[in-house]
């Protein structure tokens, strides 16, 4: 997942960006609004949590615009003052969730997490695809009850499928949400990654979850257990 | 940008405006109805002067009118006396002028028909030519042109001199009206001029209020700066004490704080982990209680239901997998009379904390008989009747609670008190709790 950052204060911004990248998202940061606003209409994100008293450009016109331009991927916004007007405010130029500052980075991690699940039409942190679930709050996966042992990077491809599951994923749109825009897009690291994972999920080769679509990318294409 | 004129300016220039308009008509006038008098007066006099004419005739031979050389107005017998005569007949070749046209060239070249007269003006003199009929012996009518200029010259003159007059009479009066003008402007603004005295003193700190001897036109904007003022005062008190109560609270947390230094780690994760979300609720809780503005008599009308609508759509965001639906029972017609910010904070606090404690339904309604009432009702768990008490206590000071509990009602006692409104807890018929707002 491909989130986007908008914070003025320095050092939030940067613990901020190396928390969630620990966390297995990739990243971009910006320090005001002009520039996160060129970032966020460039690149396709998923995630965009924006400070509302940034220098310059506010939050709240960077909201604006970026659902202007069509932009829907949700936003959380963070707000100093915990006043209702400025929370209104925010939620009415298009945001989707507030944090009061100071916080617990938990408690993002919980916000973004919804939001991200309720973005991709999910309304339970667990996504269940038997015999796979995934858990997007521990970021585990199971298969028949057993604990698969993930690195990062195919945790983060694995997840971004099953959220689109059923929907065919170009490789290129899989590369733009997994890393941050410094990545070198021709090396063929994807399809180790997906090869890797395909073994670590379906060892036996018998459920293939994972369908390759020549010319066109992935599918994650197990039925779901409980909710879509 | 348009400069706006300053007062005085504008009377100033309306005032002048009006009397150069008003001096320039009398003047117009008094000017035209002048020559138009004199122009009459000499006239007269050109008739009078054939009447002379007429009489001074004798009768020839065959009876028709002869003039002498000579005649008794010595005006007609002067070279250059500015008055002209001649008598001509129409027939006869009978053609007399008076000595003072001697070296003239004015020619007198109009023949009338008998009881017709005509007046001309020439570039300087006014002429009457005057036909009559004269019967000789025989009692046959022989047709004579008698013919008067006079030059225009006195006549000039004469008007010249009326204008200077009347130049002096309007500009003095002129001067006058604008001195007295100037007196009146300046006893008509002193009001003002008053005003602005009285608020630099209150700047300065000398006074307190506008004092109430002003004009009955003054008076509704001076009672407003007053209550202004007492706005202002009231707000900064409370932003002072709100001041002075967060230096106070926070000396406890800051002293547990201190006292961690000595602590082993385990301790003073735990110490911070209680002290900081307590020194955040205190900052918070008085920042927001000294932001809000409360009762004033300048206060605008707000409609209430572009409000509520207005949280609704947010928190339909933010409790997005409560689903919760919202049913809003207000009239358009609805307003509540203060700050917007207010009414925002009052109701955020109150249909979040219906959201967060209800099942999936929060009601908000509002009537304004006899006077507003605004109410939030949730289906949840509602709250007992021995917590009601505590919940509504005015001045539990949020640092004398446990931390956690948030500080949104602590927000609505707050601001309740200002608009010196009611809050009441009950039961809802949704099934759990409903908060009551009745204003006054």
């Amino acid at each position: 997942m491909r989130l986007l950052i908008i914070e003025d204060e320095q050092s939030l911004r940067e613990q901020l960006k190396q928390r969630l990248v620990a966390r297995g998202y990739s990243v971009d940061a910006a320090a005001d609004g002009r520039e996160g606003l060129f970032l966020g209409s460039e690149y396709p994100m998923d995630l965009a949590i924006i400070d509302i008293g940034l220098p310059e450009m506010s939050g709240i016109e960077v909201i604006r615009e970026l659902r202007k331009q069509q932009k829907n991927f949700p936003v959380l916004i963070l707000t100093a003052r915990s006043n209702w007007q400025d929370k209104v405010d925010g939620l009415e130029a298009g945001a989707d969730d507030y944090l009061v500052k100071p916080f617990h980075i938990e408690e993002l991690f919980a916000r973004v997490n919804a939001l991200l699940r309720r973005s991709a039409g999910h309304s339970t942190s667990v996504l269940e695809y038997a015999p796979l679930s995934l858990d997007t709050v521990r970021q585990e996966v199971k298969l028949n009850d057993t604990l698969i042992d993930l690195t990062s990077y195919e945790y983060r491809v694995l997840e971004y499928l099953m959220l689109h599951a059923g929907k065919v994923i170009s490789k290129l749109e899989l590369t733009e949400h997994i890393y941050d825009q410094d990545f070198d897009r021709d090396s063929n690291v994807l399809e180790v990654f997906v090869g890797r994972l395909r073994k670590k999920i379906d060892p036996q080769s018998s459920l293939k979850p994972i369908e390759t679509i020549r010319g066109r990318g992935y599918r994650f294409s197990l039925a779901a257990a409980s909710d879509g | 940008m348009v400069k706006t004129w300053s007062l005085t300016g504008r009377l100033i220039a309306s005032a002048s405006l009006l009397l150069a308009t008003f001096l320039g008509i009398a003047g117009f006038s008094l000017d035209a109805l002048y020559q138009k008098r004199a122009s009459e007066a000499l006239k007269n006099e050109l008739l009078s002067h054939v009447y002379t004419l007429l009489s001074a005739s004798r009768d020839d031979d065959n009876g028709l009118p002869v003039l002498d050389k000579l005649m008794p107005d010595p005006r007609f017998n002067q070279i250059d006396s500015g008055l002209l005569a001649s008598v001509k007949s129409h027939s006869s070749g009978y053609s007399w002028a008076s000595a003072s046209t001697l070296g003239n060239e004015f020619v007198f070249n109009k023949n009338m028909l008998p009881g017709q007269r005509f007046t001309s003006l020439y570039d300087d003199k006014m002429v009457l030519y005057f036909g009559i009929a004269w019967d000789d012996y025989e009692g046959v009518p022989n047709n004579y042109t008698f013919s008067v200029a006079s030059d225009l010259h006195p006549y000039h003159q004469d008007l010249n001199s009326f204008r200077k007059e009347l130049v002096l009479w309007l500009g003095g009066s002129a001067f006058i009206l604008m001195l007295v003008q100037a007196l009146l402007l300046r006893w008509g603004m002193k009001p003002l001029k008053q005003a602005a005295a009285d608020i630099k003193k209150i700047e300065d700190g000398r006074q307190e209020q506008l004092l109430s001897d002003y004009p009955v036109e003054l008076q509704g904007l001076t009672g407003n700066i007053n209550s202004l003022i007492r706005h202002a005062n009231a707000s900064q008190q409370r932003y002072r004490k709100s001041l002075g109560d967060l230096a106070h609270s926070l000396k406890t947390p800051l002293a547990l704080l201190q006292a961690a230094r000595e602590q082993d780690e385990q301790q003073l994760k735990n110490t911070l982990d209680e002290q900081l979300p307590r020194i955040d609720e205190l900052i918070q809780y008085q920042l927001q209680r000294a932001a809000v503005m409360g009762k004033s008599s300048i206060a605008q009308n707000i409609e209430l239901l572009p409000v509520v609508e207005k949280i609704c759509r947010s928190l339909a965001k933010v409790y997005h997998d409560h689903q919760i639906k919202f049913d809003i029972n207000i009239n358009s017609d609805i307003c509540f009379r203060g700050d917007e910010a207010d009414l925002l904070e009052l109701l955020g606090n109150l249909i979040d904390n219906a959201c967060k404690y209800g099942r999936e339904t929060v009601r908000v309604s509002a009537c304004n008989q006899p006077s507003l009432v605004i109410t939030v009702e949730d289906d949840g768990a509602g709250i007992r009747t021995e917590d009601r008490q505590k919940l509504l206590q005015r001045g539990v000071r949020a640092d004398q609670k446990k931390t956690g509990q948030g500080i949104g009602l602590d927000i609505v006692n707050e601001i309740v008190g200002l608009y010196e409104a009611k809050l009441v807890i009950s039961d809802s018929a949704l099934g759990g709790a409903s908060f009551s707002i009745s204003f006054c």
